[in-house]
């Protein structure tokens, strides 16, 4: 039996003991049945799962990236030179001087700023990606599971919240409702749940009807075993994948609500300094300059460390092979061999 | 072909139907009041006051309202903006040829580069060019758009001053006739360029991937088999059938351009909705925020049908399928 297997023993119910007693002394029949039922886990072996994450192309990458952006945002008050609201110094100083970044309009730290600036982008990345994980979840496994009008109903809802763009829809939403940050974390990740609840919903609708969840149900397991212990691990690893993509969408989104001016005003953040910035395009390109590649770091972190989940949790996504796969029959056999007419020697691994 | 797209289009009125009922249930959430926020601070009678709910039907319930709201759209009015002292309607038709402009340039723009950049690792092999590619996606994914456009304003515009940074005219003595086409096209330079990187990055991706697949198919051993060259099987049997599935994303990547379009708008002072949203929502005015999210949802609506309908008459499985 499995570290993660089911519970066959003192949690049973009447059928399970039933078919203990019928088992017993089977050694053979007892196995088949752990066969079949026995969840085929992403998780197992943390440790084997930790390699191979560290040796996808982006793995230690994206590692490196978050580490470093998340202790910018805790240790920002150490980190920072200054006090990003105080004025410090003199209005628009050019960088590498005294200022390293340089100093804003006003004189304050653009240093400072750019290190407490962090503090909103990995938060909002983190949090929305947590509501749109729940969300999709909840809705998409809910569809798939139920099928039948429950799944049409909650996939046309899900359609709804993809034909309005996340962008115009936080825009909206935060201009009518108020700019704090909690409820900015809330509506970027009201605007990214369908993409979770789509893989939700297809996984959920695929393992229903897999033979150890059929087993669980004949075992006699109720409705909650079966979808929290037997269906939702097995279902959680893509979703986890987009969640983590999804991220770097909700940093974009909170930096391009804060461009517009509706992000919270009460915290620095590196959108918010774009848009300060926008004034002063002509004379101070630092203003502009460092803000955007902040944030396209932190976009970059989550996307790797997606691309790199994705690698590790579903080995047998197409991507990396078809791409191999594509330059072996492309640069080798199809174009050279064709065209020197040697299409009986064809390398190794050609689909010839 | 006749019962899909009659299916697909019923399909539309649903949906835009439950994205105008999300905007209203959204209004009826917004504290404030409509009507004090008309008057201002300004003392006024009662009677005054009642006359103006009276006028805007604000004493009906809501789902009156609505219906009433509903029935103006249809007949193409969408309500009066106080702020622009002109009915909503004009004030976003006023507008959106501009930013319709922006995005159907930068939508052809993208598909075009798009395609061919997703084409060129197929075509030259190597590792080389299949990395640049990739990091390229990669980067076009995470850039912020408007961040870019800064970029764009601080190298080209300023620096080098190549284009002009903002607007879509000059203010002043502007040409005409031929000289006045290539003007307009310098001021749509940048802001196009900046527009396009979401999408370019994901159809160079999506072209890719299905260029690679394709690849695997067993007709393009027969065609290596019959004898064909190398660039007739890339030409007639690659190129073409794996432009199938980026017909899907242009629909989608023009959503995403009618998003992005709100924050390049403002980057470079572009005269269009996105503009008028971002001042509609600083001068509180709320019909024509509704208006914008309404035009711009069937839009998109429109536009994601038309490429359904393409899609379907390229691919007979798909009508089968739905």
């Amino acid at each position: 039996m499995t570290a993660d297997g089911p519970p066959l023993d003192e949690a049973a119910t009447p059928l399970t003991e039933h078919l203990r007693d019928r088992l017993s002394g089977d050694g053979q029949a007892l196995e088949a049945i752990e066969d079949v039922y026995s969840p085929p886990s992403y998780l197992h072996g943390a440790r084997a799962w930790g390699k191979r994450f560290l040796r996808t192309k982006f793995g230690i990458v994206s590692l490196v990236l978050i580490v470093l952006l998340t202790g910018m945002a805790i240790f920002a008050s150490p980190l920072s030179p200054y006090n990003p609201n105080l004025i410090v110094g003199p209005p628009l100083a050019p960088p590498f001087g005294h200022f390293l970044f340089g100093t804003d309009s006003v004189g304050r730290d653009t240093l400072s700023n750019f290190i407490y600036g962090a503090r909103v982008s990995m938060l909002v990345g983190a949090a929305s990606g947590l509501v749109a994980l729940i969300l999709g979840c909840v809705i998409g496994g809910l569809a798939g599971y139920l099928g039948r009008a429950a799944d049409v109903v909650l996939m046309r809802i899900a359609e709804l919240f993809m034909v309005i763009p996340s962008l115009i829809l936080a825009v909206v939403v935060v201009a009518l409702l108020g700019s704090q940050l909690l409820y900015i974390v809330l509506i970027i990740g009201f605007t990214l749940w369908p993409q979770e609840a789509r893989i939700a919903r297809s996984q959920f609708l695929t393992l229903r009807e897999r033979d150890f969840v059929q087993g669980a149900r004949v075992l006699g397991f109720k409705w909650p075993h079966i979808v929290f212990k037997e269906i939702l691990p097995n279902a959680i690893a893509p979703v986890i994948v987009q969640v983590t993509l999804d991220a770097g969408s909700a940093i974009l989104l909170e930096a391009g609500l804060s461009f517009l001016g509706l992000g919270d005003p009460s915290m620095p953040s590196w959108g918010k300094m774009l848009y300060d910035a926008q004034s002063y395009l002509t004379t101070s390109w630092w203003l502009s300059v460092f803000p955007g590649v902040g944030i396209l770091f932190a976009v970059l972190a989550f996307n790797f460390l997606g691309h790199s989940l994705n690698e590790v949790m579903n080995p047998r996504a197409p991507r990396v092979s078809a791409l191999s796969f594509g330059r072996r029959m492309v640069a080798r056999p199809l174009t050279s061999s064709v065209r020197s007419g040697r299409t009986k020697s064809l390398p190794e691994g050609s689909v010839l | 072909m006749i019962g899909y797209s009659v299916r697909r289009i019923v399909h539309t009125i649903p949906l835009f139907l439950s994205v105008l009922i999300m905007m209203f249930v959204l209004l009826q959430l917004t504290p404030g009041d409509p009507i004090q926020d008309l008057i201002g601070s300004y003392p006024v009678p009662n009677a005054y006051r009642q006359t103006l709910v009276q006028e805007y039907h604000l004493n009906q319930s809501v789902p009156e309202r609505f219906l009433y709201y509903l029935w103006n759209m249809l007949h193409g009015n969408l309500g009066y903006s106080f702020a622009g002292h002109m009915s909503v309607t004009d004030l976003i038709m006023g507008a959106l040829p501009n930013t319709l402009l922006l995005v159907a340039v930068g939508t052809v723009l993208s598909m075009v580069i798009g395609i061919l950049l997703g084409f060129l690792p197929v075509l030259l092999g190597g590792r080389t060019v299949d990395g640049v590619v990739n990091v390229g996606v990669v980067t076009g994914f995470a850039i912020p758009t408007f961040w870019f456009g800064q970029i764009l304003i601080i190298l080209f515009g300023v620096r080098l001053g190549w284009f002009p940074v903002s607007g879509m005219d000059p203010l002043f003595g502007g040409d005409t006739g031929i000289a006045g086409f290539f003007q307009h096209i310098q001021y749509l330079v940048l802001p196009v360029l900046a527009l396009s990187v979401p999408a370019l990055a994901n159809i160079t991706r999506v072209q890719q991937q299905s260029a690679l697949e394709v690849l695997g198919n067993d007709y393009i051993v027969t065609a290596e088999l019959k004898g064909l060259t190398a660039s007739q099987i890339l030409r007639r049997h690659v190129l073409r059938n794996s432009l199938l599935p980026v017909v899907t994303v242009i629909g989608y990547g023009f959503g995403t351009a009618m998003a992005g379009t709100v924050l390049i708008e403002n980057v470079f002072g572009w005269p269009g909705i996105g503009n008028l949203l971002i001042l509609s929502i600083n001068r509180r005015d709320n019909q024509v925020i509704i208006g914008i999210v309404m035009v711009a949802a069937a839009i998109i609506i429109l536009t994601n049908l038309v490429t359904d309908l393409i899609y379907g008459a390229l691919d007979p499985r798909i009508r089968a399928q739905s």
